[in-house]
């Protein structure tokens, strides 16, 4: 590491002040090169010889003239000597020697020892002296050294001392006596601060040559002499010049521009280059964060130095006026750098304000001690509304009428105020305070002026709205609309010209849309020929900041919520690849390969299919930071619509390659963006021209999609998971949901739909080519169609439409179906479709998948009934609060699920689920009235499925893949089916149901005894007849097995017996005591008091159980099994329950359905 | 007048200024030698440190059109030089310092403030942040060095 020592020389000069890494200035170096040859040639300064050869010699004389000058700015005692060689030497032309003394002073006035200025001074004075020719020059350089930066206070009065001492100077050189005035005004503000009170000579000096020639300096004369309002004397000259010159003369010097010459005066020589190449060649994104720390470092360091604060209106005003707009998009705009410098103003008064403000709180009354002791504050005030002024200058003089359009003029003009009004679309705080200031500012500036002034600025306005259409002049009024006061006046000083006197393009008649609910009365008279006498100029002081400080406070809020926004996109910012298509392949065919990143859209690539004027509009809709961007985005939609409504919808360009792999349904969003084969399938349904649209679209709306679509019901959004889980869609008043969409920018598109009726179909097209970039948008679009479109069939009509297409092109290039599978019906792609449009709603937010889901249900509502998928997907998200604000949404009949129509198969389905998506699937189809009323019909099937579980060839491939089927079976469906049949009354059906399965301890057996206990007349009697029929079947030969059935009911043939008997164990031995006990009180008709304890009381009639007991004894190897019961039956009573009260063909069924009625007929056929 | 006889006046001018630098930021490798830059100072990238022997290792972020790197620089030099400035470093050495890429003057390194603000520059790529091939490669070189070292040592 030793080696990093470097030893450090710093350059040696008499005239230049270096630290030790600084280069020699070659102009130093060759000044003294000169100097030292004299020595080196052996003569002395003072010798004439050197007068001699120079005049002999013409390349000597030159050299000559710099050892000379050298000699001058160096060696005090021959100063006067080397002076009159010089002037010997050259007579009065000494353009290379001002020269060098330019290029010197220029890169080094700040290095140049104060001895050497003080003979540079010296060598101005007699040059002044001796009438050189060219010396304005070096007096211009001089001059330049004055302003906020350097300051030179010093220099100031030495060249008022110079300018006293050499009066016709100033006449010889009458453009250095305005360039000396501006100077002296804008330096005015630290020099009387600092030196009023000896120098009042000077002071009345500049004032005396400002009285006559104000009129030349133009609108920028008397700004800076506004700026000086709080001087006497310039007070009683504004008084003046408005009171006691004539009507026009005031407004003639406004008029007349100031030259860019006097704007760069207050800026130093490297101040000014340093600005022209930051704006020149600093890169957006990488290079402004340092280029403006080392600017503010150099120039702008309040901190240090406080008076560098007055640089910044003559900095602002340069760069309005003289720098020129970048074409370049990579480059930084003039706007972005200004608004960067009001910020730090902003941020220094503040800064302030908190140091004062801590520093009082010692102080007995703080807000005295703020407003009595800081004129530091007062100042900075002073200078923001300078600032303002200095962006907004040529906005109160842009008078339209006495410029030709297409002029130099003109365009200059336009220049100086575009700054302006891109300020306005940078933050909302800014542009608030902005117009407020406008507003104030032309009501106060000249008041005898002020309905031109205001003229004037509308007029802007309106222009600036047509030529470069970020801004409306809603979104401007909108920042007011909680101050009607304010809101109005704005309306009728700025937005409220009469049509008539501009012409409106046709594209842009949205634009001012204000403009139509004025009256025309409201337009402002013509103020040319009446300015009154009475002109008063308000003075800084008066146009200090009170009035606007106000306001700041009120936005505070506003500005939270911005931050808040902001930092939402940030984090959306990090999800790159949502709006992202990869650049991973790069074939010449295809166009979409590309990466459209979200700051900048490759209109360049699309230029053939994208039209200028929406290339225009979009630039503009992007750039503006503005929030409320719906109008302009309304205009592009429009503008698309009608370019793409030109032509043919479909045009077939690419043939598609045949399908490779397995392509389910919907398959097309899945695939990678830039594969051949997406976008040549995509190009079968779409033209280029639309899909290009469409991601013109997605690239504009591209903050649509990372926000929650439903609003929140609560009013802090800190803790969202909680929210959620209390959050309940359905209390959301329709009001604030019909909001929600209203601040969605993707639903103006949307909203084009519903109202733009001839190009509903472009639309529509522009939205799937959307969507298969961004399946979001689909479900966005549900749910706008689900609050703004109150028709439901409407709304399912529409969305009918965007679906067609998309399914249509996803299933085009599906395989052909294997025998055994068949091709999915249209409806059934439909509904694949909608359930992949939830899924993704579901995964971006669950509590707006809810609402859709049963917005959907609602909007279709046969379609989706017992869809097995949509179910699933239901119960995979939904929580326990949410299942009841669903079931009661059932009850309430708002909504359906299920119908009986192969129920059992979704029943069957839902086995494989968990425990609690099962017991959640049953209170779902609980909740249904069907259930509840037409229980038999749907019940025997469903009991039929799911005891016939463990036998069908799904079942055991289940069996061997589920882990809950295993665990569970068919036990959870079982005890639910339990839980709704035990409120039940039995049927035949069901009985029947129950005696063809085998016993189950948790289902057949609890339900069995409990109808037997509390219905057990109708159930006994259905269960005679089952018996009846069963043994007749039995004892028939002629029937072949299989088509045993009682009702729809297949009896198990060869366990049947088996199956009766155990569930007749059951019932009569176990519980026959209980029954007894329970009976003895009811049953009149029979006294069973008596009967001995082995004898059973059998509730079947005796020929029903002679015949089954007959029945049994076929079958050896049951009786045997069965002995002691099958005896005690044989032996037992029979107790016929007391006939049904209704006839036995009605008792069937409870209700009669159409199923119900079938099966009866059925029943009496076969039998 | 006889041309001849006037006396000459001869102005020995200053030597032209012919600086080059010899590379560019982003062909910078480890342990390269005697290498010349044009560079802005962007930043400070540390606040200054001290060296066991009392030194102040001061460290920048600098820049030229095609990448950037940290430049570290001892106690006097290193208090003169402000962001912005643009500098000139002549015979400067690369080195890894702190697993990170850095140049510094050699053994007759000149440092020397030419301009400021000025200057256009790139701050990706950077250079300092070293890739996985250039940390095996460093690692091979100390290997060789070592190797190359240990018969000296044994010899000795």
């Amino acid at each position: 590491m030793a080696t990093n020592n470097i030893k450090l020389i710093s350059p040696d000069s008499k005239l230049l002040q270096y630290t030790q890494i600084e280069l020699k200035d070659p102009t130093d170096a060759y000044l003294e090169s000169c100097f030292a040859a004299i020595q080196q040639n052996r003569y002395t300064i003072e010798s004439n010889t050197l007068v001699q050869i120079g005049q002999t010699n013409k390349k000597s004389k030159d050299h000559i003239s710099h050892a000379l000058l050298y000699g001058i700015l160096t060696d005090i005692n021959n100063k006067a000597k080397c002076f009159q060689d010089l002037i010997a030497l050259n007579g009065t032309n000494l353009s290379s020697i001002i020269g060098t003394l330019e290029t010197l002073i220029m890169k080094n006035w700040r290095r140049i020892y104060d001895n050497v200025r003080q003979q540079l001074i010296w060598f101005l004075r007699e040059t002044l002296a001796a009438n050189i020719d060219g010396i304005d020059r070096l007096y211009y350089v001089f001059l330049r050294q004055i302003n906020p930066h350097e300051q030179c206070l010093d220099l100031c009065e030495t060249i008022i001392e110079l300018l006293l001492i050499h009066p016709l100077f100033l006449k010889t050189y009458p453009e250095m006596k305005l360039l000396t005035i501006y100077t002296f005004l804008s330096i005015f503000p630290i020099y009387i601060r600092r030196k009023s009170q000896q120098q009042q000579r000077q002071i009345d000096f500049i004032i005396n040559l400002t009285r006559e020639n104000i009129h030349c300096l133009g609108r920028d004369g008397i700004r800076v002499l506004i700026q000086l309002g709080h001087v006497r004397e310039i007070d009683a000259f504004l008084k003046h010049l408005s009171l006691n010159t004539s009507n026009d003369y005031l407004p003639k010097i406004l008029s007349l521009e100031t030259e860019p010459k006097y704007l760069a005066l207050p800026l130093s020589f490297d101040l000014e280059r340093h600005l022209q190449f930051l704006l020149d060649n600093c890169r957006i994104n990488s290079q402004e964060k340092y280029y403006f720390e080392w600017f503010q470092s150099q120039y702008l360091n309040f901190k240090q130095h406080p008076d560098s604060i007055y640089l910044c209106s003559h900095i602002i005003r340069y760069v309005c006026v003289v720098c020129r707009n970048q074409l370049n998009p990579q480059k930084i705009t003039r706007w972005t750098f200004i608004s960067w410098l009001l910020t730090q103003l902003y941020n220094y008064q503040q800064t302030l304000h908190q140091t004062l403000i801590s520093a009082s709180q010692t102080a007995m009354n703080a807000a005295a001690f703020l407003s009595s002791s800081s004129p530091q504050l007062i100042q900075i005030n002073e200078q923001i509304i300078q600032c303002r002024l200095a962006i907004y200058y040529d906005w109160f003089l842009f008078d339209i009428n006495n410029l030709q359009q297409m002029t130099n003029e003109f365009d200059t003009q336009l220049n100086s105020t575009i700054v302006g009004y891109h300020l306005l679309t940078i933050s909302y705080h800014q542009a608030k305070q902005m117009l407020l200031f406008l507003l104030y500012t032309s009501e106060n500036l000249i008041v005898s002026l002020k309905s031109f002034l205001q003229q004037n600025i509308a007029r802007l306005f309106m222009e600036l709205f047509q030529r470069i259409p970020i801004l409306n002049s809603q979104q401007l009024l909108q920042m007011f609309t909680h101050d009607r006061d304010t809101y109005q006046r704005l309306l009728t000083t700025f937005f409220s010209l009469p049509m008539s006197t501009t012409a409106i393009s046709p594209d842009n008649d949205d634009i001012m849309i204000i403009n139509d609910d004025i009256s025309p009365n409201a337009a402002m008279p013509a103020t040319d020929d009446e300015v009154p006498s009475d002109i008063m100029i308000m003075s800084s002081n008066t146009a200090a900041t009170p009035r606007f400080s106000d306001d700041e406070d009120d936005d505070d809020d506003y500005e939270n919520r911005l931050s808040s926004h902001k930092s939402l996109d940030q984090d959306y910012d990090d999800d790159d690849d949502v709006l992202m298509i990869s650049d991973e392949t790069k074939t010449s065919t295809d166009i979409y390969n590309t990466n459209i990143i979200r700051s900048n859209f490759p209109f360049d690539r699309f230029r053939s299919y994208i039209n200028e004027h929406i290339q225009q509009l979009s630039l503009s809709y992007s750039a503006s930071t503005n929030r409320n961007k719906s109008s302009l985005l309304i205009q592009i939609c429009k503008q698309i619509a009608s370019t793409l409504s030109d032509k043919r919808l479909l045009t077939f360009q690419t043939q598609a390659i045949d399908p490779a792999g397995p392509i389910t349904s919907y398959a097309m969003i899945k695939f990678e963006k830039t594969s051949e084969k997406f976008q040549s399938r995509l190009l079968t349904t779409f033209d280029e021209q639309t899909i290009v649209n469409g991601l013109l679209c997605l690239w504009l709306l591209r903050d649509s999609f990372p926000n929650r679509l439903l609003p929140s019901l609560r009013i802090s959004q800190t803790n969202k998971t909680n929210s959620m889980l209390e959050n309940n869609f359905r209390e959301i008043p329709q009001q604030k949901l019909k909001r929600s969409i209203k601040q969605l920018s993707i639903c103006v598109l949307f909203r084009l739909i519903k109202d733009d009726i001839p190009n509903q179909d472009v639309y529509i097209k522009l939205i799937q080519s959307m969507y298969f970039f961004q399946p979001e948008i689909a479900y966005i679009f549900l749910y706008y169609l689900s609050i703004d479109i109150d028709d439901v069939k409407m709304a399912a009509d529409i969305f009918e439409k965007f679906a067609k297409d998309i399914i249509k092109l996803s299933t085009d290039h599906r395989k052909t179906a294997m025998p055994p599978a068949k091709i999915p019906t249209y409806d059934q792609d439909f509904i694949d479709f909608i359930l992949e449009i939830l899924t993704h709603c579901e995964q971006d937010d669950t509590e707006t998948f809810l609402y859709l889901f049963s917005y959907m249900y609602r909007l279709y509502s046969k379609k989706f009934l017992n869809n097995f998928k949509l179910i699933r997907l239901l119960l995979h998200t939904i929580n326990q609060f949410e299942l009841e604000q669903f079931m009661l949404d059932i009850l309430k009949h708002r909504l359906q699920l299920f119908n009986s129509h192969k129920l059992y198969s979704i029943v069957d389905q839902t086995l494989l689920f968990s425990q609690i998506e099962q017991e959640d699937f049953w209170k779902l189809l609980g909740a249904h009235d069907f259930v509840q009323n037409d229980y038999e019909q749907l019940f025997t099937n469903i009991i039929e499925h799911l005891l016939n579980q463990s036998k069908s060839v799904i079942g055991e491939q289940r069996l061997a893949k589920s882990i809950h089927y295993t665990t569970y079976r068919n036990t959870i469906a079982l005890a639910n089916v339990y839980d709704i049949l035990k409120t039940k009354i039995p049927t035949y059906g069901l009985i029947c149901c129950l005696f063809a399965h085998e016993l189950t301890k948790h289902f057949s057996e609890k339900l069995c005894l409990l109808w037997h206990e509390k219905h057990h007349d109708i159930f006994w009697r259905y269960l005679e007849r089952i018996l009846q029929k069963w043994i007749q079947r039995e004892n028939d030969q002629t029937k072949q097995k299989i088509d045993y059935k009682i009702g729809t009911i297949k009896m198990a043939n060869e366990n049947g017996l088996k199956f009766i008997l155990q569930h007749l164990q059951i019932l009569l031995e176990n519980n026959s005591i209980h029954i007894q006990e329970n009976k003895i009180d009811q049953d009149d008709l029979h006294d069973q008091l008596t009967i001995d304890e082995n004898l059973m009381n059998i509730p079947l009639s005796v020929s029903t159980i002679k015949s089954l007991i007959d029945c049994i004894h076929k079958n050896e190897q049951l009786y045997m099994e069965n002995k002691t019961f099958i005896d005690r039956l044989e032996n037992g009573n029979s107790v016929v329950p007391p006939p049904l009260p209704t006839a036995p063909a009605a008792a069937t069924t409870t209700t009669t359905t159409s199923a119900s009625i079938k099966r009866r007929k059925l029943d009496n056929n076969k039998s | 007048m006889d041309n001849d006889s006037t006396p000459s006046f001869v102005v020995q001018l200053p030597p032209p200024d012919r600086f080059e630098p010899t590379t560019v930021v982003a062909k910078l490798e480890p342990n390269q030698r005697q290498i010349n830059l044009l560079v802005i100072v962007l930043r400070i990238q540390a606040n200054p440190q001290k060296t066991r022997e009392g030194h102040e290792i001061h460290s920048f972020k600098i820049a030229d059109r095609t990448g950037s790197i940290i430049f570290n620089v001892w106690n006097t030099t290193g208090q003169l030089i402000a962001i912005g400035d643009i500098l000139r470093l002549q015979n400067c050495i690369t080195q890894v310092f702190k697993n990170e890429l850095c140049v510094k003057p050699g053994r007759n390194g000149i440092v020397t403030k030419v301009g400021e603000f000025m200057m256009d520059f790139n701050e990706e790529p950077d250079v300092s942040i070293l890739t996985a091939s250039m940390n095996t490669e460093l690692i091979n070189y100390k290997d060789r060095i070592h190797s190359n070292k240990r018969p000296a040592q044994a010899m000795s």
